[in-house]
């Protein structure tokens, strides 16, 4: 038997001196393979602070764009209704709701004790009652504003905010 | 045995924010195009559905000569209920349909100072009882509304700009396009 394999058992370290030294040479190797593993290549430091870098700027692009996102990104605007819209939606609604009210008094004789006696009603408005034929309907303004319709004198602002509501051919 | 050269085939803290900004980014530019094209594809829809009620209500009008009796807010008008599209719903999950009607008196007389809408000749004044039959006959003319109530005011301020100011208003959050009486079809 020749001894040419070096992986077959051979008798000689089987000697408690030969697996003392493989032992010792085996955790060198592993203690070298350790230490190489632990020594950071040359330019590792650099690419770290790069990437971090990067992912820094590219966060806080991230934030801007969600934050307040340019057309190039949103696309179309769409906007709110303005402050001034919705002062004419709130006339317009009075004075519909004020029409409805001139033609209860008109068909009963008298005018409606609360705006539930309406076929109709638009959210948020009041009626308010001066006499017999004078009425008041007050709503307000997200802001708080009130804005009141008064019968004796209708303000022409709340008609010209409801256009569409005149009667065909008026001026 | 050469080992393999640390850092090359291993993910480092770097490398995960790096990722990790890189999908923030991602997001924040598709976000905000994505809801946009919801909120107009919305927009869109509304508006198709508004003039489909018009039309319906139209049709009616002219078969009938008044408009449809009014319904709550959700719910299809029996009487325009034949003149809609098979399926048509007064439900979307974004936005709520209605239909009713408003009533006004004939103008005041351009004359009169105060602008106040006058009694019926006789006057009613003092206080007359309520008729007994309901049949006195006012010169009043009848609206026809559409209303869109969305929980999202741009949609109400697109319908606005679409339809324009002079059929339309927004009030809190509903938009209401208004039919007149000789018109609207």
């Amino acid at each position: 038997m020749t001894n040419t394999d070096s992986d077959a058992p051979v008798h000689r370290i089987s000697r408690v001196e030969d697996r003392d030294r493989l032992l010792a040479e085996t955790l060198a190797h592993a203690e070298a393979h350790e230490a190489h593993y632990k020594v950071l290549p040359a330019g590792e430091p650099e690419h770290g602070r790069w990437k971090a870098s990067l992912a820094a700027v590219l966060l806080v692009l991230a934030a801007w764009i969600a934050l307040t996102p340019p057309r190039w990104v949103a696309g179309v605007e769409a906007p709110f209704p303005t402050a001034g819209e919705r002062d004419r939606g709130l006339r317009a609604a009075i004075w519909m709701q004020a029409s409805q009210v001139e033609v209860f008094r008109l068909r009963e004789g008298r005018l409606p004790e609360h705006l539930s006696e309406l076929p109709v009603q638009m959210p948020g408005l009041t009626l308010v009652r001066s006499n017999n034929r004078v009425f008041q309907i007050r709503g307000r303004l997200a802001d708080g504003e009130l804005l009141v319709f008064d019968s004796a004198q209708p303000s022409p602002a709340f008609e010209a905010a409801a256009p569409g509501l005149r009667a065909q051919g008026t001026p | 045995m050469t080992p393999p050269s640390p850092g090359r085939g291993g993910v480092t803290s770097g490398d995960v924010l790096l990722a990790l900004a890189s999908l923030a980014l991602v997001a924040a530019l598709a976000y905000p195009r994505t809801e946009r094209a919801l909120l107009w594809r919305t927009v869109a829809a509304a508006q198709a559905d508004v003039e489909t009620i018009r039309a319906a209500a139209a049709a009616f009008r002219d078969d009938a000569g008044g408009w449809p009796a009014p319904a709550e807010a959700g719910k299809v008008p029996a009487e325009m209920a034949a003149r809609l599209p098979p399926g048509f719903s007064f439900e979307s999950g974004s936005y709520t349909l209605e239909w009713s009607r408003w009533e006004r008196v004939d103008p005041p007389d351009p004359a009169d100072p105060e602008g106040v809408v006058q009694p019926p000749p006789g006057g009613f004044e003092p206080v007359l009882p309520p008729p007994a039959d309901s049949e006195v006959q006012v010169p009043v003319e009848t609206l026809g509304a559409v209303t869109v109530h969305a929980s999202d005011e741009r949609v109400l301020a697109a319908l606005l700009e679409r339809f324009g100011p002079s059929e339309s208003f927004v009030r809190e959050r509903s938009w209401t396009l208004v039919l007149p009486v000789g018109g609207g079809g």
